[in-house]
C-alpha cells in the first residue's frame, strides 16, 4: 500500500516537470516593461550622448506610459535631447509643446528658458529675447530668472540693442545685489558703456579716399599693405593709360584702362570693406568680452 | 552633432541654375580659360588665399553679379600681395592657405 502511495506520488511528481518547465517557458518569452526602466534606458542613452536613441526612447515611454506621473520629464527630455543634439529647431518646438502639455510641472521652467537659448541660437533673437525676458518677469524666485535676464541682455547685443542689453543688467543689478554674478554684469556694463562710445571708421569716407588717392582708403581702414598695393598698382595702370593716350597710341590706352578700371574701383570697394571689417573687429572685441564675463552666470 | 532625419532630407541644389546673361557667361568663361589653359603654366596652387582668385572671381560674378563681381575680383587681386598674413581677417588653414570666402568681403551683405 505505501509502496502504491509512493509510486502514486512520484508519477504525480513527475507530472509536474512538464507544467513547471512550460511556465519558465512562458516567462521567458514575455517581457515586463516597468516605466521607470524605460526611462532608465532612455536616460543612458542620453549619457552616452546618443542623443537620437534617446529620443526614440522617450518617445517610447510616452506611447507606453501616457498617464504617467514622468511623462512630462520624458517630454522634456526629448526636448533636452534636440538641445545637446544641436537641432534647435526642432528643440524649440519640443519645449513649447511640452509647456503647453505640461503647464504645472516642475519642468515647465527650465523648458521655457532652453526653449528661449534654442530660438537663441536659431537667430531668432526677437523671440528668444521675449521668451527670455517672459520667463524673468514671471518667476522672478526661480533659479532661472537672474539666468534669464542676462541671457535676454546677450540676445539684445547680438540683435545690435545695447540700449535694451544695458536695461537689462541694471535690472539684473536691482533685482538680484546679492548674487554671486553680479560683480560680473557690473563689469559687463562698463564694457557695455565702451560699446556704445566704440570708434568708427567711415567705409564712405575710405572708398571716397581711395577714388581720389588710391590705396589711401586702405591705409585710413589700417590695412597699409594693401594700401601700398592698391598705390602701385593702380598708379601703374593710371600711368601707362595717360602716356598710351599722350602719345596717341588710343588702342593701347584704351586696353591699359579698361584692364586698370576693375582694380580701381576694386580699391574704392575694398577700402570701403575694409573700413566696414575694421567696425565689424572692434563690434565683435567687444561683444566677445562681455559674452566671456557673462557666459558663466548661464551656461548650462 | 546629431543625424536624424531632418539633416538627412535632400534638398534640390540652387545653385544649379542655367546662366543666361550673356556678360555673366563671358566673364566665367574667361576665368574657366584661364584656370584651364592659362594657370598652370606657372605651376599649380600658388595662390595664397582660398578659395584661390580665380575660384574666388568665378564665385563673385556667380553670387553677385558682374559689376559687382569684378569690383570684388579687383579688391581681391589688390589684397593678394606680399603682405597678407593671418589675423583678424584671414585665417590660417591647415594647409597653409589663408581663408577668404567671398561672403566675407560683401560690402552691402551683414
Amino acid at each position: 500500500m505505501t509502496r502504491r502511495l509512493l509510486l502514486a506520488s512520484f508519477f504525480l511528481f513527475l507530472l509536474s516537470f512538464p507544467s513547471v518547465f512550460s511556465a519558465l517557458r512562458a516567462e521567458d518569452t514575455g517581457i515586463l516593461l516597468m516605466g521607470n526602466v524605460q526611462l532608465r534606458i532612455a536616460d543612458a542613452f542620453m549619457e552616452e550622448g546618443e542623443y537620437y536613441r534617446a529620443i526614440t526612447e522617450f518617445k517610447k515611454y510616452l506611447i507606453l506610459f501616457p498617464d504617467s506621473g514622468r511623462a512630462d520629464y520624458a517630454s522634456f527630455s526629448i526636448g533636452m535631447a534636440y538641445y545637446k543634439g544641436e537641432e534647435f529647431r526642432a528643440a524649440a518646438r519640443s519645449f513649447s509643446s511640452m509647456r503647453e502639455r505640461y503647464p504645472g510641472s516642475a519642468h515647465a521652467l527650465p523648458a521655457r528658458y532652453y526653449e528661449g537659448f534654442s530660438r537663441w541660437k536659431l537667430k531668432e533673437y526677437e523671440e528668444a529675447r521675449r521668451t527670455l525676458e517672459a520667463l524673468a518677469e514671471d518667476y522672478p524666485e526661480s533659479a532661472y530668472a537672474p539666468r534669464a535676464l542676462v541671457a535676454s541682455s546677450l540676445v539684445a547685443l547680438d540683435e545690435d540693442k545695447p540700449d535694451i542689453s544695458r536695461a537689462g543688467l541694471e535690472r539684473f543689478v536691482d533685482r538680484y545685489p546679492g548674487h554671486p554674478g553680479a560683480g560680473n554684469v557690473k563689469e559687463a556694463l562698463a564694457l557695455l558703456e565702451r560699446y556704445q562710445d566704440l570708434p568708427h571708421k567711415s567705409p564712405g569716407l575710405a572708398g571716397f579716399m581711395s577714388a581720389v588717392l588710391p590705396g589711401s582708403g586702405y591705409m585710413y581702414a589700417e590695412h597699409y599693405g594693401d594700401g601700398v598695393t592698391a598705390f602701385l598698382i593702380n598708379g601703374l595702370f593710371i600711368a601707362g593709360a595717360v602716356a598710351g593716350f599722350h602719345q596717341e597710341n588710343y588702342a593701347v590706352g584704351t586696353i591699359v584702362a579698361g584692364i586698370g578700371l576693375p582694380f580701381y574701383v576694386g580699391n574704392i570697394y575694398g577700402s570701403a570693406n575694409a573700413a566696414k571689417k575694421w567696425n565689424l573687429g572692434v563690434r565683435n572685441d567687444c561683444i566677445e568680452k562681455i559674452h566671456l564675463t557673462l557666459s558663466p552666470l548661464f551656461e548650462p | 552633432m546629431m543625424k536624424g532625419p531632418e539633416t538627412e532630407l535632400r534638398r534640390p541644389d540652387e545653385s544649379a541654375q542655367i546662366e543666361t546673361s550673356c556678360v555673366r557667361i563671358a566673364l566665367l568663361g574667361s576665368i574657366k580659360v584661364y584656370q584651364r589653359y592659362v594657370s598652370p603654366i606657372g605651376g599649380v596652387d600658388r595662390c595664397g588665399f582660398r578659395p584661390s582668385c580665380s575660384r574666388y572671381g568665378y564665385a563673385a560674378i556667380k553670387e553677385q553679379g558682374p559689376i559687382v563681381g569684378l569690383m570684388m575680383i579687383g579688391d581681391r587681386q589688390t589684397r593678394c600681395n606680399l603682405f597678407k598674413e593671418p589675423g583678424p581677417d584671414y585665417m590660417l588653414l591647415p594647409n597653409g592657405k589663408l581663408f577668404d570666402p567671398v561672403s566675407k568681403n560683401l560690402l552691402f551683405g551683414k
